[in-house]
């Protein structure tokens, strides 16, 4: 199911969830060419976080997206609580929850790395592209290399623009 | 001895390590091979949006997929039937 990027973070950010995007989303608001299908966050474990998460989505029906059909799941703050990383479909599509990212840590480790952006109708922060990089290298799986040699290829020309004199 | 109530849960297992990690701009000649075949005109005309007309490409485009894809795939069936 592809994912409904507005709807998504609209829903989070309505409930003042603090999260961070990062994956495929991320890659796209830096500049990459690639097509990702699901929204990737990295979410604070603080308690009033959690509790603001677990309201978030509870009417949009999230489900675990690898666990087979029928397996009794409640999405409640006990349930975030117990875990840190959920893999989740949702009425608005795939949404990955991570409690900590290898390579990135969690939402205060990474925070000092994000920025606040606008898109999809709704402002929310964005991961900078130098530790999107770091956390795909980080992650080690052979289908993120042309996404990571893509973003390399934007962070170069980022500075090659930075370095160049202001026109007059 | 380290126990925790659930209460006291520590946010990581182990102290979170930047520094052992590879950094952005560390060269590797995978990453270069992978480089040559990449349209980077493609990334320049994205380079020239602004954010939020990314986030609107990327709208289009999966509303795209999503239109078609049921489409293609009643196609396929159709054809191998």
């Amino acid at each position: 199911m592809i994912t409904d990027f507005e709807k998504a973070l609209a829903v989070l950010m309505q409930h003042q969830v603090e999260f961070i995007v990062i994956g495929g989303v991320a890659g796209t608001l830096h500049g990459s060419a690639f097509i990702t299908q699901d929204l990737d966050v990295v979410y604070s474990r603080t308690r009033e976080n959690i509790r603001r998460l677990a309201a978030a989505l509870q009417p949009h029906s999230p489900y675990l997206r690898k666990a087979p059909a029928g397996l009794p799941f409640k999405w409640d703050e006990q349930t975030i609580r117990n875990g840190l990383n959920f893999t989740l479909t949702t009425a608005f599509g795939d949404l990955d929850l991570l409690g900590e990212v290898t390579g990135g840590g969690t939402y205060s480790d990474l925070f000092a790395h994000s920025k606040e952006v606008s898109g999809f109708g709704v402002r929310f922060r964005l991961v900078d592209l130098d530790k999107l990089i770091v956390l795909k290298r980080a992650a080690g799986r052979p289908k993120d290399l042309p996404v990571v040699a893509e973003l390399q290829g934007i962070l170069e020309r980022r500075r090659k623009q930075s370095d160049k004199p202001p026109e007059e | 001895m380290n126990s925790h109530s659930p209460d006291e849960l520590p946010e990581q297992a182990a102290p979170y390590r930047a520094e052992l990690l590879p950094t952005a701009d560390a060269p590797d000649p995978v990453l270069e091979v992978f480089k040559r075949d990449i349209d980077f005109s493609l990334v320049e005309k994205n380079l020239r949006l602004s954010t939020d007309e990314r986030a609107q490409q990327l709208v289009n485009a999966t509303r795209f997929i999503a239109r078609f894809r049921p489409l293609v795939a009643e196609e396929d069936q159709t054809a191998s039937s």
